[in-house]
């Protein structure tokens, strides 16, 4: 997707601004993208065994309330494009 | 190789002192307690007690049996115009069953009522609708020696729309318990009416893959990073929408990245997390969410939540700009048949902000208590990196929610 934008802005005539605005929307989410991943396994302090009581805290789960997300998701699926993300499972709604 | 320790829980204190040669450490729990907090705080340090055992962070807490319930009151306006009213039940149960499987189920009733918009955002003479939708999902699933496999069926049904799926998930773990691995697969197939016209009876399917990571990077800190890849075929046009022609393929792909981190200094844990959604519709959206839990004394916290949303248009969508003939008729649309258009405002080009307040209670006795209100507004002029669509109304709503949880 990269090049397919790179290529669009030096081969596709004359210079586009909405052209060079995608592009850089693209790569903005590709840095955003990276530096979250790599946070993962390049933590400067993976924890110990014994060091891991605080990540045991329920505020500290992923999936913290079940039925709060899925009523959440279901909001904001009826009044927004975007869904899925939160898993698999679940059936469809008429309301999108 | 994981060690049952729920046998070996000692009384509830507020201090451990553990006497291993591996590991000694005051786990000192403050701040927001619960009986489930300092029960669970009590497993990690037995388990942490025995060499080459686990602790539950990056894996599911499986808990024990466990019911949930929930309230939502829905209600959203634009200017001068009340609309739609819901009013959804939820219950969650949760039945661990032997040693090794659980049983989860959910059951859902939505009761919708009031008024829906027609094209763009024409608030008069929309038509009063009601509905009710009742959905209900199941999922078993097994545990093995770091690895979790579960599978589940969903069904929902409404006057208009039947929906049907199937899923398979897998976790597996690492030798250490600090990273943890997800994939999952989902089958979804939908049956589209229209209390418009009874003759209306479609079908849409949809082919589903997950894959994640979740990852402990330090003692305060869970990171998690998912990508998810849908391929729908079907029908997808809105049948209570005068022109609205959709491709009968849609391809989704979402990226999300959550990150939960502990400030010890403030004892307040910050729940923050980023969407990236693109699909075949020609829509490219952000959703960004962040959300502090703050103790208040041993029994209470307050969440307050930020959402923040922004997507672009569909390559389809058009604009409240008609033909010579007037609305609903986008141009062209006598001249040269247009292959795909709509005029759903749910595919314009907006932002959304949400503004959301949740009070937790523990009640003692495995009982807790939750309250939520979220204020949502949706505006053209909000979306990341454009002017919007033109011609949509602003939109609001208001969610409230009741929960009760008891786990046993």
């Amino acid at each position: 997707m990269l090049r397919s934008n790179l290529n669009l802005c030096l081969h596709a005539g004359p210079f586009s601004f909405a052209k060079l605005e995608r592009l850089s929307r693209v790569l903005l989410d590709l840095v955003i993208l990276l530096s979250a991943i790599s946070m993962i396994g390049c933590s400067s302090k993976p924890p110990k065994p014994w060091e891991k009581d605080i990540l045991a805290r329920p505020g500290m789960e992923m999936e913290a309330d079940l039925l709060e997300q899925r009523i959440l998701m279901h909001v904001y699926t009826s009044k927004e494009n975007a869904s899925r993300g939160q898993g698999v499972g679940g059936g469809g709604c008429g309301c999108n | 190789m994981a060690v049952d320790v729920t046998d070996q829980l000692p009384p509830v204190e507020t201090e451990v002192n553990l006497n291993s040669k591996e590991d000694q450490t005051a786990g000192h729990v403050s701040g927001f307690e619960s009986a489930a907090n300092r029960n669970w705080g009590m497993i990690v340090a037995m388990a942490l007690a025995v060499p080459g055992t686990v602790a539950a962070q990056t894996e599911t807490d499986r808990g024990g049996p466990l019911i949930a319930f929930k309230w939502l009151s829905y209600k959203d306006r634009q200017p001068g115009l009340r609309r739609i009213s819901v009013e959804s039940p939820s219950v969650r149960l949760r039945l661990p069953v032997a040693e090794r499987w659980d049983i989860n189920a959910q059951f859902t009733r939505d009761r919708v009522s009031g008024a829906s918009p027609r094209w763009h955002s024409n608030v008069s003479s929309a038509s009063i609708m009601s509905d009710e939708r009742k959905a209900v999902d199941a999922s078993v699933t097994r545990y093995e020696d770091g690895t979790e496999w579960s599978v589940g069926i969903a069904s929902s049904e409404e006057n208009d729309f039947k929906s049907r799926a199937a899923s398979a998930q897998r976790r597996w773990h690492s030798e250490d318990r600090n990273r943890t691995w997800n994939t999952g697969l989902a089958f979804t197939r939908d049956r589209i009416g229209s209390s418009d016209d009874p003759a209306l009876d479609e079908r849409r399917s949809t082919f589903e893959v997950t894959a994640g990571l979740t990852q402990a990077v330090s003692s305060t800190d869970l990171v998690q990073i998912g990508l998810t890849i849908a391929e729908g075929r079907g029908f997808y046009n809105d049948p209570y929408k005068r022109i609205d022609i959709r491709p009968s393929t849609r391809r989704q792909i979402i990226a999300t990245t959550r990150w939960n981190h502990h400030v010890e200094s403030l004892d307040l844990t910050v729940r923050s997390s980023w969407r990236w959604y693109r699909d075949s519709f020609g829509v490219l959206s952000h959703t960004i969410g962040v959300e502090p839990i703050v103790a208040i004394g041993s029994r209470t916290s307050v969440t307050p939540s930020l959402r923040l949303y922004s997507q672009t248009a569909a390559k389809f969508y058009f604009d409240p700009v008609y033909s010579f003939v007037g609305a609903p008729f986008p141009p062209g649309y006598f001249e040269e048949p247009l292959r795909n258009v709509s005029a759903d405002h749910r595919l314009a080009a907006f932002g959304a902000v949400t503004l959301g307040l949740k009070v937790t209670r523990q009640l003692g006795n495995g009982w807790v208590a939750d309250v939520r209100a979220d204020h949502y507004e949706q505006r053209q002029s909000w979306s990341l990196g454009s002017a919007g669509s033109p011609g949509l109304a602003p939109f609001y709503a208001r969610f409230y929610q009741l929960g009760l949880t008891r786990r046993f």
